[in-house]
């Protein structure tokens, strides 16, 4: 039995050794044929030889699944018209919705869905039954599918490049070598036109570069590309600001502040160009103005400091009294002959409603007042002939409506304050606001001024509810019959701050003011502006 | 008395600490990867000369290197692609070692365990390499895309981060269908379907997962062997998910310690080789039953387990083997790490014959 065992034990032990005897001889046979293999592999990698199995190798994990994930999000816009055929509201606002979260480069895709999706209408159309043309649809997908999918992967490697360049162009652009970041964005826009980050980059390196005009241009097809890239706008602003584009480069900015309210830039920058379109205004009037009669009238009344104020309007106020009386002199001549014709036709009522006149307060003026109102009444052009006089030297007599240089008179309005300059200020605008007040005509002519865009920082908080009803009231009363435009105050009036909630708590009767306003409204804009407006004075 | 013999062909003793070991598909040559007593990574190849293994070239690199793979490099390139404990990831053609032809910070920790396809004749589809770390995160990487993974599967926020301690690929079968296995220190594995990009299953094994291996990458799932802290292993049956209780598994005691690696037999792919904490190494072979699927009580099909049965057991050291490989080329043929800084080439015989 053991002894058995032994043999046995003895025979394996053999059998093991002659194994691995085997097995040695085969390692070394085996080693030498290995390392021929290997050599002959390591000098195919060196050079460029023909491998035995030229396997094709499937694209890049991630992009394959974005291709498919939009393929899919394709398909499922393709189906939805299909299904909601008679609600094409709904359809369109949820691929326009969907349309909305696809940024930049995605647009190209939904370019061609949309002739993917025409194509499989018409198609569709064409087969009649519905239930063939799904049919079709699934052969149509199945058969463009590998072909989609090898659009798709072109697509997606020239993004790849243009990414690449991109990368590459921003390391540039922060080592500050802007022509050689332009010339890689430019070669990345080559292969991929339809990325925005590309355009808006070499904008940016366009600016370094102080090629503003090419900048502009950049953030154009940027800001096409994507309407809600706010780094173009701001771009596109300071490109056009350079340019001297002062408006367009405000609008820019103003867009950048309704995609995103907090921008300090945007409002840093628009604070600026307020600056300057200010300046240029005042250069353009001076220019304009041919006498220093007029700069004198235009320049005084708040920005000087007091004392050199003093002495000048000591100076200017007595001559211009001294003149104003002359003339004054010489139309109460004129004046008087009127009245005495007039005087005999009028009745006693129209002198007892100039009596209530509440602005007169000289006992002497009030009889011209009463003739000059009356005469008004009667005769517009011919006060409007005595209104030149008054204003005359400046230009913006010219534009006077007839029903205003005929309601008022030249001599009234040594009573009444001159018509201050545009205010810079809140404080400003509130001084004169409270003077002019009783004055509608002066009060209109002061506000016309007021670059609408100004508003918001000229109200700040001022605004309350018996000054918009006073703007509403001159809008009525004072814009419409002079055909001035009242869209674009109404418009920049809601961005005013605190404007919402005058407005919630206004009483029936100044609601019927705006009703009135807007009904007039309707002729100056279009419909969505109308409608827009409507919303915001809570229509 | 056909049983397969393990046996010491050659041992070389360096003067590096071990962390794997790899064979250069379609050669004579290994890598060996670790540190230096610096804290320095090492790469050295060795080539097998009249059954010596003799070092050809070394190269010491500045970070600390912890895992490699060929998986994913084609035969003609064979770029090892490796892990480091600074979290980064890099390519290296190893006849040009100064410069990584691919190179990328893919972690934050230390990378513990990488895993390629798609290459060297592994598996079809796309060059993939996998790479989990301490940081939490498995992240999916393509040579081809520079800097940016194609896949990361990482806890969420707020969620504890596991420590991934391996990686794995299988179910590359065609181009499109890939799954990766990741394991973690809390016994949590988890199969991500590389092409739904989803969890499909995830199980929890009650003790750290030291090692994740598909007995094949580039078929459909057949089997899985998880190698545990505490002398254990599990072996998955993976053809058949239940969609309740999963996958069915066994589980098996072996080398009373840790077990750090399961690595099946290139040629026979129910074959594999367990390495152990105390420097044992344990071949085992898979019996598969009559039937593979059963029916539930609900007529829902479930897999069934067959048996393991160990085939040979040797004591080889007595540090922790933590680096195992079987030579793609030459059946029998392996080398394996272990933490005593030597690596042993073994020649396991009578495989032809099981």
């Amino acid at each position: 039995m053991s002894a058995d065992k032994f043999l046995q034990l003895q025979k394996d032990v053999r059998h093991n050794q002659e194994d691995l005897k085997a097995f040695m001889r085969d390692l070394n046979s085996w080693e030498t044929n290995i390392k021929q293999t290997d050599k002959e592999l390591n000098q195919d990698a060196g050079g460029t030889a023909v491998s035995s199995q030229e396997k094709v190798i499937p694209p890049i994990r991630n992009k394959k699944v974005d291709a498919k994930k939009k393929r899919k999000k394709k398909k499922d816009v393709v189906k939805e018209p299909e299904i909601t055929e008679h609600t094409p509201s709904l359809t369109n606002g949820s691929s326009s919705a969907e349309r909305k979260k696809i940024r930049g480069y995605d647009y190209r895709s939904w370019d061609k869905f949309d002739v993917d999706a025409a194509c499989a209408e018409l198609d569709s159309d064409d087969e009649e039954s519905t239930r063939k043309t799904q049919a079709q649809e699934e052969d149509d997908e199945e058969e463009t599918d590998s072909e989609a999918e090898r659009e798709e992967m072109e697509a997606q490697r020239k993004i790849m490049e243009a990414n690449a360049e991109k990368e590459k162009g921003n390391t540039f652009f922060k080592k500050g070598k802007y022509e050689d970041a332009v010339a890689c964005y430019s070669k990345g826009l080559k292969v991929d036109p339809d990325n925005a980050l590309l355009s808006a980059n070499r904008a940016m390196a366009l600016l370094k570069l102080k090629r503003f005009e090419e900048a502009e241009k950049d953030c154009d097809s940027a800001i096409s590309l994507d309407s809600t890239y706010i780094k173009a706008y701001a771009r596109r602003g300071t490109a056009r600001l350079e340019l001297g584009k002062l408006e367009e480069a405000q609008k820019d900015f103003e867009q950048v502040l309704n995609i995103e309210t907090e921008n300090k830039q945007a409002k840093n920058e628009i604070k600026k160009i307020d600056k300057l379109l200010k300046e240029r205004e005042e250069e353009r009037r001076r220019a304009e103005e041919p006498s220093n009669v007029v700069h004198a009238v235009n320049k005084p009344p708040h920005l000087r400091s007091k004392r050199p104020l003093k002495r000048m309007t000591i100076q200017e106020v007595g001559k211009g009294v001294a003149e104003e009386k002359q003339r004054e002199r010489e139309k109460l001549k004129i004046e008087r002959e009127n009245v005495k014709m007039q005087q005999e036709k009028t009745d006693r009522t129209s002198s007892d409603r100039n009596n209530q006149n509440a602005d007169v307060d000289r006992t002497g003026e009030k009889k011209i007042q009463e003739i000059k109102s009356r005469t008004g009444e009667g005769k517009g052009e011919r006060s409007e002939q005595k209104d030149r006089p008054q204003t005359s030297g400046s230009p913006r007599g010219k534009g006077d409506s007839p029903r205003e240089g005929g309601g008022k008179s030249p001599t009234v309005s040594s009573v009444k304050p001159t018509l201050p300059g545009v205010p810079s200020t809140s404080y400003q605008l509130q001084a004169d606001w409270k003077r002019l007040q009783s004055h509608p005509d002066i009060l209109f002519e002061y506000f016309k001024k007021i670059p609408s865009a100004t508003y918001p920082k000229l109200f700040q908080n001022c605004l309350d509810s018996a000054m918009l009803n006073q703007i509403l009231h001159l809008l009525t009363t004072s814009y419409i019959p002079s055909n001035t435009p009242i869209s674009e105050t109404l418009e920049r009036l809601t961005a005013v701050k605190r404007f919402d909630m005058n407005i919630m708590f206004m009483s029936p009767r100044e609601k019927q003011v705006i009703q009135g306003l807007f009904s007039h409204l309707k002729l100056e804009v279009d419909e969505q502006k109308y409608q827009q407006l409507a919303k915001k004075y809570g229509l | 008395m056909d049983k397969p013999q393990i046996i010491i062909h050659a041992t070389k003793s360096l003067n590096i600490t071990l962390y794997d070991v790899k064979w250069i598909p379609r050669s004579a040559r290994f890598v060996v990867i670790g540190c230096h007593p610096r804290q320095t990574g090492a790469l050295q190849v060795f080539e097998m000369d009249q059954g010596e293994p003799k070092l050809i070239h070394e190269v010491e690199k500045k970070e600390a290197l912890k895992c490699g793979t060929f998986g994913a490099s084609s035969l003609k390139q064979r770029d090892l692609a490796t892990g480091d404990f600074n979290g980064n990831m890099r390519i290296w053609n190893l006849e040009k070692m100064e410069t990584p032809v691919y190179s990328v910070s893919a972690h934050k920790e230390i990378i513990n365990c990488i895993d390629g396809v798609g290459g060297a004749g592994v598996g079809e589809g796309a060059p993939e390499l996998a790479t989990g770390s301490r940081d939490g995160a498995v992240k999916i990487w393509d040579p081809r895309q520079k800097d940016k993974p194609v896949a990361c599967m990482e806890p969420a926020d707020g969620e504890s981060k596991r420590d991934c301690w391996t990686v794995a690929f299988g179910h590359a079968h065609n181009n499109e269908d890939r799954c990766v296995a990741a394991g973690y220190d809390n016994g949590d594995i988890k199969l991500f379907d590389l092409r739904n990009m989803s969890l499909r299953w995830e199980t929890n094994i009650k003790n750290g997962v030291c090692g994740l291996e598909f007995d094949r990458k580039d078929i459909n799932m057949n089997k899985l062997v998880a190698s545990t802290l505490e002398a254990k292993y599990h072996l998955f049956d993976m053809r058949t998910q239940h969609p309740k209780s999963g996958y069915e598994s066994l589980s098996e005691k072996a080398h009373k310690s840790t077990v750090w690696c399961a690595r099946h037999l290139p040629q026979n792919r129910d074959v594999f080789m367990t390495c152990g904490g105390s420097g044992t190494l344990n071949l085992w072979k898979y019996e598969y039953p009559t039937s593979r699927v059963e029916e539930d009580s609900n007529g829902v099909q479930k897999g069934v387990m067959g048996s393991v049965s160990m085939l040979q057991s040797v004591g080889i050291s007595t540090q922790p083997i933590a680096g195992f490989d079987w030579s793609p080329d030459k059946a029998g043929l392996c080398v394996c790490s272990s933490f005593d800084q030597c690596i042993r080439v073994l020649i396991v015989t009578k495989l032809g014959t099981l």
